[in-house]
């Protein structure tokens, strides 16, 4: 039986960021697999955020080209990027703070690559969704009166109701639990296993270290290292820049 | 005070007691510290830690309770009372002000120390040596990692007697964690006392003379430490995966 080789999801080639005389980004090149989970890994300031923003469409390169699902995507807006399947989670959890937990993940279901849910299917899918990430006993709490840790759930929630096919989550560990983290890292494996392909950057190794299927090591704007987590947290450039002491 | 009696605490908490809109959050809370001391609040989100600190900094009126701070009363004081005080607060998160310049946060971090500026900024920088580089940028161009150092580095600019610090991890590097948990012997020495409160604060717990596990707005467990690191219900909800914490903040 022939087995298909999987497709590429994402492909970075070159990309490169300056703000005025400084570097943030120097000729980033990865690709990201359908169904796969990488991780993003460096010291505050590597240019992670940076990297996500590009990707994301909130920010332009000065150089560099990006594939998404085959298609170039350079500099699309944000807005094509999630008709066409990309969603996202922010540092700052940008959740509408006056609507109710569930109005937030109502408004998901607007946008994203195909028709959402009718009205009539809509309550019943974002209760779904708001089980999954353990906020459907807040469902008619006003955002604004969440934690930080739920405030990451929600947006989480709301971003899994655009059906996307890549989601990208920036430091989603922040406030949360050690519960939480742990059933965080749960979800991610079920979503890929669902065909969801993940890009997760986060300083809580416990986290990035067992989801994802390769990791990314970036300092100072350039990848230092790539490949298995269990390599990458022991190569040398590693621990000097980011972790200060072998695991 | 008799030779062999044993010093004052610094700080005395009895029978605090704290609502938020008529909900009991804190029951009956008492705890001392000593000058110098390092000391850590651990627990579940939601557990009360953040509410003892706000109580402590004058920004929450407690329902009942004392709170002696060298001996002097300061519960229902205002906050900028207890700041004059030298109890000087960081909350969690990344609360600069994004068009001042880095330097100029840490500046305002001085506001009511003004004499030793230079002292301190090298003290600052020599813990974050990243915001050194970053001095004339406005804060708000930062990662959020380093938004969250200026925040840190601000807090130390106020000279505190009493430093209260509010997940001060959040947000930073394991290096990092490393590197500032390495600097709370130094910055003992400088007449700084410690109170570190997070659910992430194994480091801490290493060093710590004394730490408190807070539950449902009680404590329910204190010693050292090394001591509540070896403690099997502390262990059961700060490290639900098993016995080992999380990779990067090793035992010992």
């Amino acid at each position: 039986m022939d087995t298909e080789a999987p497709k590429i999801c994402l492909e970075l080639r070159q990309i490169s960021k300056s703000y005025r005389e400084q570097q943030v980004l120097k000729e980033i090149s990865f690709t990201l697999k359908e169904r796969e989970i990488l991780g993003i890994i460096g010291p505050n300031g590597a240019g992670k955020t940076t990297l996500f923003n590009i990707i994301n469409g909130l920010v332009r390169p000065n150089r560099g080209t990006i594939f998404f699902q085959g298609q170039e995507t350079t500099h699309w807006s944000s807005s094509s990027l999630s008709r066409m399947g990309m969603a996202r989670t922010f540092q700052v959890p940008q959740i509408f703070p006056e609507m109710s937990v569930m109005e937030n993940v109502l408004m998901g279901f607007r946008f994203g690559p195909e028709e959402g849910p009718t009205p009539a299917e809509a309550g019943d899918q974002a209760g779904e969704l708001l089980e999954m990430v353990e906020l459907a006993d807040k469902a008619a709490t006003a955002a604004r009166e969440l934690s930080l840790a739920e405030q990451h759930l929600l947006e989480v929630g709301r971003a899994l109701a655009t059906r996307p096919s890549l989601l990208l989550i920036d430091e989603i560990a922040a406030g949360c639990s050690p519960r939480t983290v742990q059933r965080l890292a749960e979800l991610m494996a079920a979503w890929r296993n669902r065909g969801l392909t993940l890009l997760i950057t986060d300083h809580l190794l416990n986290l990035t270290l067992p989801v994802s299927d390769r990791l990314l090591a970036l300092d100072q704007g350039e990848i230092i290292a790539a490949g298995i987590p269990r390599e990458v947290i022991r190569h040398p450039e590693v621990v000097a820049a980011y972790l200060g002491t072998r695991p | 005070m008799k030779p062999g009696d044993a010093p004052e605490p610094m700080l005395a908490v009895q029978h605090l007691r704290v609502s938020y809109q008529g909900r009991p959050v804190l029951a009956d809370v008492n705890f001392t510290l000593r000058r110098h001391q390092i000391s850590a609040f651990a627990g579940a989100a939601g557990a009360g830690k953040t509410t003892i600190l706000k109580a402590l900094a004058g920004l929450l009126r407690p329902v009942a309770g004392k709170i002696l701070f060298e001996g002097e009363a300061i519960e229902g004081l205002p906050a900028w009372e207890v700041v004059k005080r030298g109890i000087v607060y960081v909350p969690e998160g990344m609360r600069i002000f994004p068009q001042m310049t880095v330097v100029e946060n840490l500046e305002v971090g001085a506001y009511l120390k003004r004499e030793g500026i230079p002292a301190r900024l090298d003290l600052v920088f020599s813990i974050f040596p990243e915001l050194q580089e970053k001095v004339r940028l406005p804060a708000g161009v930062l990662s959020g990692g380093q938004q969250r150092m200026v925040t840190l580095a601000r807090g130390l600019m106020a000279a505190p007697r009493l430093l209260l610090l509010d997940e001060p991890f959040m947000g930073l590097s394991p290096k990092l964690v490393k590197r500032f948990c390495d600097s709370f012997r130094d910055l003992r020495q400088t007449g700084i006392t410690l109170l570190i409160a997070g659910q992430y604060v194994f480091r801490v717990l290493n060093v710590a003379e004394v730490a408190h596990l807070v539950e449902h707005g009680q404590i329910t467990l204190s010693g050292s430490g090394p001591e509540l690191l070896r403690d099997r219900h502390l262990k059961e909800i700060l490290f639900p995966t098993g016995d080992r914490p999380p990779t990067g903040d090793k035992i010992g």
